[in-house]
């Protein structure tokens, strides 16, 4: 399989669309054997639903496993002593999802993030302010989704300062001296989108407190589904962080645990793109076929990074819409998306538990 | 004092907890319940609004005047019983009309009921509750007023370990974990119990009956099916899990999948699906298939009809039927007799078509098996009888008083 290096070069160098298209093709294809030859579970999936893959010619056609599994089973692609990391993630149905890594995934995972990051945000150091409560030790073995990206996130920083104490309180004396001395610099946040919107942003408006980081750049992701039921558009969210925080941009990124690293950022278009490490397609509700171009459905994420578990192909629980292959107005070439929300929870009708579960 | 109740949360949709503590008013299969529920299935029959609720109507039909006659006559030679008194019913959670059900069992036993509804809001539910409060308001029957009392409450073990403390009886519809939270709950040490734990169902087909069939009659019996399986999302106890090809040693594979593709016409004009219960088939029959140790071929994940041929082994299978909405295990069965040592206490029903079910019950009860408590043709699998889960309900409610 082609290194993270190899892959940016390559995909780099393509100037033709269906260029790129057999290359990624090439690439998933190539997982995907991978995955059915190291992971029995996986296999025994793929032979099941997705017979006839191995005749496919197109990313589309190509298997996908549904992201509710994590939750269900522990499914790996290597021997369990070479797994250095379990990724949990407390989906919001209360069931935790387990990934494993192992050294190459966890490596790739930094490489990735670190390259899509330089790719849209800037390829120098610069502070990071990280919206959150600090962890004294980066765990290994054990570790939930937020450290893992807050983990990851560190790798850009010249310093990393954390803002928020155990409680996640503001600490404001921190931040004010913050706000002197990175005021005029550039400066990077980052945090949950709740946590930022709880914890700070309303904070600052009922203090009525407002800072001027002018060359700052705000980045948020994960957990807008809570911000969803405090009724926060994208737009609110953003017009409030540069009014109260003085920033000159606000980037929401979209991702998975499951496939932590490989991120999809927001454009200045305000819609989120492809990456050379990643994919997305959409599948229509009822029959999990794949979707036109503007038509809403079910995300499927693709991702090159996961090797220790096959989780490089999945069908997520949230909705989305393609708005096109290329052509984005915001510049930037390769397709491009917007995630709508999450499918809704359905009754399940038949003999249930009126008591037991609640 | 069941009074006391009023100081928690509950909502009382008919009757008073209070009138339950006056004296018995009803005895076993008493002409007055009989009158009452044929009075409210007229009442359900003769209202338009009905019609838009097929499990009204079904209700409706049976305890319809002829239905229940027939009832009546099989329990007219019993003598000497009595309700236990007091009945607190725990109905199900997602099938609405399970407590009129549980109810009318247990009023025919001559008991007073408290019956917990689902806390969920269902239409038929309002519906019905209207109707009965209106017919229990006529003088005849203020017998029956004062033996029902319908609630509903969040899940508050207080609250139930209240009602319990109240009564002679208990029933609880599933789910396991349903009844293991209310037996957890401190119930006086008489307080008899009749539970419904978790069920899995079969059929069985004679693949050569299947091969008789004309198109537009496999047709109807697919419809037939398709009301067993996928009016509850396949997710009722009595919804079958497993379709067993009995075929005297021959090769059935062209009739299954006949029969397969003109059910699969029938479930593409009715069974919609939630886009979210799609994905949550899809991920229960990746878990089946990857911790399987069998190759299960299934097709397209996205389908809303899964068949999965396996060859079932020697182990009892029940706990692993988790397949739900649209999801079938198929196997040849050479002889009825090669069931034997799968079926374990978790079988519920075997429905069949083209076996003579008299053959299915010598087997049943021959061979001694721990499961089975229903023979059904397909298409009946659904119809509450009141011999439920071995149960002869009006008996199991009731006390036998002996006299020498």
């Amino acid at each position: 399989m082609l290194s993270i290096e190899e892959i940016a070069s390559k995909a780099e160098s393509f100037t033709m669309l269906d260029e790129l298209e057999s290359f990624k093709y090439t690439l998933f294809r190539n997982l995907t054997d991978f995955h059915v030859q190291k992971c029995l579970g996986y296999k025994r999936i793929i032979e099941s639903f997705f017979k006839t893959y191995s005749s496919s010619t197109r990313i589309e056609e190509l298997p996908y496993i549904p992201i509710g599994l994590f939750k269900q089973m522990d499914l790996m692609s290597a021997p369990q002593s070479a797994i250095v990391t379990t990724l949990n993630s407390s989906g919001t149905s209360g069931n935790t999802s387990r990934v494993y890594l192992d050294k190459v995934t966890a490596i790739n995972q930094i490489k990735v993030l670190t390259n899509i990051f330089f790719e849209t945000i800037s390829n120098k150091k610069m502070p990071l302010v990280v919206i959150d409560f600090g962890n004294d030790v980066i765990p290994t073995g054990n570790i939930n989704a937020r450290s893992a990206a807050v983990k990851g996130f560190s790798i850009f920083a010249s310093e990393v300062h954390y803002v928020l104490n155990k409680n996640l309180d503001i600490q404001l004396d921190q931040f004010s001296k913050l706000a002197k001395k990175f005021g005029e610099s550039e400066i990077l946040f980052f945090g949950f989108t709740f946590v930022i919107w709880n914890n700070l942003l309303k904070e600052l408006e009922s203090n009525n407190i407002k800072f001027a980081f002018t060359k700052g750049t705000l980045i948020h992701g994960g957990g807008w589904k809570n911000l969803e039921s405090y009724k926060v558009s994208n737009e609110i969210f953003n017009n409030c962080a540069k009014d109260r925080l003085g920033v000159m941009r606000v980037l929401n990124y979209y991702g998975m645990a499951e496939q932590t690293g490989s991120i999809y950022f927001e454009c200045s278009a305000s819609f989120l793109h492809t990456t050379h490490y990643g994919h997305v397609i959409i599948r229509n509700y009822h029959d999990f076929s794949v979707a036109k171009i503007g038509e809403e459905g079910i995300v499927q994420l693709l991702s090159v990074v996961p090797t220790s578990y096959p989780g490089h192909s999945i069908l997520t629980e949230d909705i989305g819409v393609i708005l096109g292959d290329d052509g984005c107005k915001c510049g930037k070439s390769g397709r491009y998306f917007k995630i709508l929300g999450r499918l809704p929870e359905a009754e399940i009708r038949g003999c249930g538990d009126a008591y037991g579960n609640k | 004092m069941l009074m006391e109740i009023s100081d928690f949360p509950v909502e009382v949709q008919i009757g008073t907890l209070q009138n339950l503590e006056e004296k018995p008013r009803i005895s076993y299969f008493d002409p007055t319940v009989v009158r009452f529920l044929v009075t409210l299935s007229s009442s359900l029959i003769n209202d338009v609004e009905s019609r838009k609720h097929a499990d009204v109507m079904a209700f409706a039909f049976w305890i319809r005047k002829s239905n229940l006659e027939i009832t009546v006559s099989k329990y007219q030679a019993d003598r000497n019983r009595v309700g236990y008194g007091m009945c607190l019913h725990i109905a199900p959670a997602n099938v609405p009309l399970n407590f009129a059900y549980s109810l009318v069992s247990s009023l025919l036993a001559g008991n007073r009921n408290i019956v917990r509804l689902p806390t969920k809001i269902y239409p038929q539910i309002i519906f019905l509750i209207e109707k009965l409060r209106k017919i229990l308001d006529a003088d005849e029957f203020q017998d029956i007023a004062r033996s029902i009392c319908i609630i509903r409450y969040e899940q508050n073990d207080d609250i139930t370990k209240k009602l319990l403390s109240y009564a002679n009886l208990k029933v609880v519809w599933g789910g396991d974990s349903t009844i293991s939270k209310i037996r957890s709950i401190n119930t006086p040490a008489h307080c008899k119990e009749i539970i419904f734990p978790d069920r899995k169902s079969i059929s069985v087909i004679n693949a050569e009956s299947i091969h008789k069939l004309s198109i537009s009659e496999l047709s109807k019996l697919c419809e037939k099916f398709y009301t067993d399986s996928y009016l509850f999302d396949q997710n009722a106890c009595s919804s079958p899990k497993i379709v067993f090809w009995l075929s005297g040693g021959k090769d059935t594979s062209g009739i299954r999948d006949k029969f397969w593709q003109v059910f699969f016409e029938v479930v593409k004009t009715k069974y919609v699906i939630e886009p979210r219960n799609l994905l949550l088939k899809f991920t229960e029959l990746s878990h089946i298939v990857a911790t399987s140790n069998q190759n299960l071929a299934i097709g397209a994940p996205g389908s809303l009809l899964s068949v999965l041929t396996f060859e079932a082994d020697t182990e009892p299978f029940g706990a692993r039927l988790v397949n739900r909405f649209g999801a079938f295990f198929q196997d040849d069965l050479e002889r009825l007799e090669d069931l034997t040592s799968l079926i374990d206490y978790r079988i519920q029903t075997i429905s069949y078509f083209g076996v003579n079910p008299k053959r299915i019950a010598d087997f049943v009860i021959n061979s001694r098996i721990n499961g089975v408590d229903r023979i059904v043709p397909i298409g009946k699998g659904l119809d509450f009888d009141l011999i439920w889960d071995g149960y002869d309900l009006p008996r199991s409610l009731s006390r036998a008083v002996i006299i020498n």
